[in-house]
């Protein structure tokens, strides 16, 4: 199964493409570094207000 | 409002260690004030900045102590800088020890230190199946002034196992975007001998058998027969020389790189078409997000709720771990 998908994936340069570039995507919004960064400093904001997490 | 932050972590240790010096040098860059508080020099530290603040732990072996007391050196060097440098936040790495040596730095210190605590993945999925060690896990987490895991399925497993009265908040992990991003490295594909035609397959690693790495092998015998290609093997472990020895077996030893362990993994991601993570267990799959970052599609196993909630989506093709080795085994030819 997973050969079967590697060679449906790699004989298929569009299909590739699209792979890549929504790789590409979701790297860079969802889990990009000043999104969790973000995050991490609200954390300690909060933690020093002694809020509960939300 | 600037923050004077302490970082503990196990400085050498995969992705923990990684996500936690990154961390601190983008809070650098943001004007806080960092201070590592570890055994060593984080490896990813290659960089000077004003306010990043190194303070080594050192653990010393005295005869009197059977075996060195790496958390009572560390708690110990906590509640000094806490206390010298007027710490406001303590950031520590692994419920243990790390937040339990930062309760004992808070209480010596007498100062009003926040501890947020995150969680990676061993500390709750190795150490919480061990009765001995479950009451000071939940310790550590409860007593956290906040705290944090890697992923959807790693907060749901601690609750599972360890059941802390404490609410715990999912934050993934991240990469540098500035080191992973799709370069031109096609010069490596004539250093390596990869010819024009082939395509490039790697797996990262630390080859413990909880990888899977000889269904990878196997995925790529059978990859390898239907096209030219070459799979590159990234890391190190204790299964590297029965998984070497699979593809001697197997006749596929000349399309088979072993790299070893790798500082430019962009670079090889660059010249990599495909992705293979097989893991049986993966709290969030570090490797994924980096490969990602530089544009290389992903087949992985269908291993968490993270990786089923978060990565789902045409950049990534799940198979199913069990049916995958069912499969193998057969053998079958696709």
């Amino acid at each position: 199964m997973v050969a079967e998908k590697a060679i449906g994936l790699l004989s298929d340069p569009i299909l590739h493409k699209r792979f890549s570039e929504a790789a590409l995507e979701r790297a860079n919004t969802e889990f990009h570094s000043d999104t969790i960064m973000s995050e991490y400093e609200a954390i300690y904001i909060q933690a020093l207000e002694g809020k509960s997490m939300e | 409002m600037k923050l004077k932050i302490g970082i503990t972590c196990y400085p050498t240790v995969g992705g923990s260690g990684v996500v936690a010096t990154e961390l601190g040098k983008m809070l650098a860059e943001k004007g806080h004030e960092i201070h590592f508080i570890s055994s060593s020099i984080p490896f990813r530290l290659n960089k000077m900045y004003c306010n990043i603040f190194y303070h080594q732990v050192e653990v010393n072996s005295y005869s009197v102590f059977q075996y060195p007391p790496y958390d009572l050196a560390l708690a110990s060097k906590m509640a000094d800088v806490v206390k010298r440098e007027k710490l406001d936040i303590l950031h520590v790495h692994y419920a243990i020890p790390h937040a339990v040596c930062a309760i004992l730095a808070k209480q010596m210190s007498g100062n009003e230190v926040k501890i947020v605590t995150t969680l990676h993945g061993t500390d709750i999925t190795v150490l919480g199946h061990d009765p001995s060690l479950t009451n000071l896990i939940k310790f550590g987490i409860e007593q956290s002034d906040v705290v944090t895991g890697v992923s959807n399925s790693l907060v749901q497993q601690t609750h599972e196992l360890i059941a802390p009265d404490k609410e715990i908040k999912t934050v993934y992990n991240f990469i540098d975007e500035r080191e992973y991003h799709k370069s031109n490295s096609d010069y490596l594909k004539d250093e390596y001998g990869i010819r024009e035609d082939e395509k490039v397959i790697i797996h990262v690693s630390n080859f413990r058998s909880v990888k899977r790495v000889k269904d990878v092998i196997q995925a790529f015998y059978l990859t390898q027969k239907k096209m030219p290609a070459k799979l590159l093997l990234v890391g190190d472990g204790p299964e590297v020389t029965t998984v070497l020895k699979l593809a001697k077996d197997l006749g596929i030893d000349d399309s088979v790189l072993f790299l070893g362990k790798q500082d430019n993994l962009a670079e090889l991601y660059s010249i990599s078409d495909l992705i293979f993570l097989l893991s049986e267990k993966e709290s969030f799959g570090l490797v994924l997000l980096e490969a990602m970052a530089c544009g290389v599609p992903c087949i992985g196993t269908n291993i968490g709720e993270f990786l089923k909630s978060s990565l789902m989506g045409r950049q990534v093709i799940f198979v199913n771990w069990e049916m995958s080795k069912w499969l193998l085994k057969k053998r079958l030819d696709f």
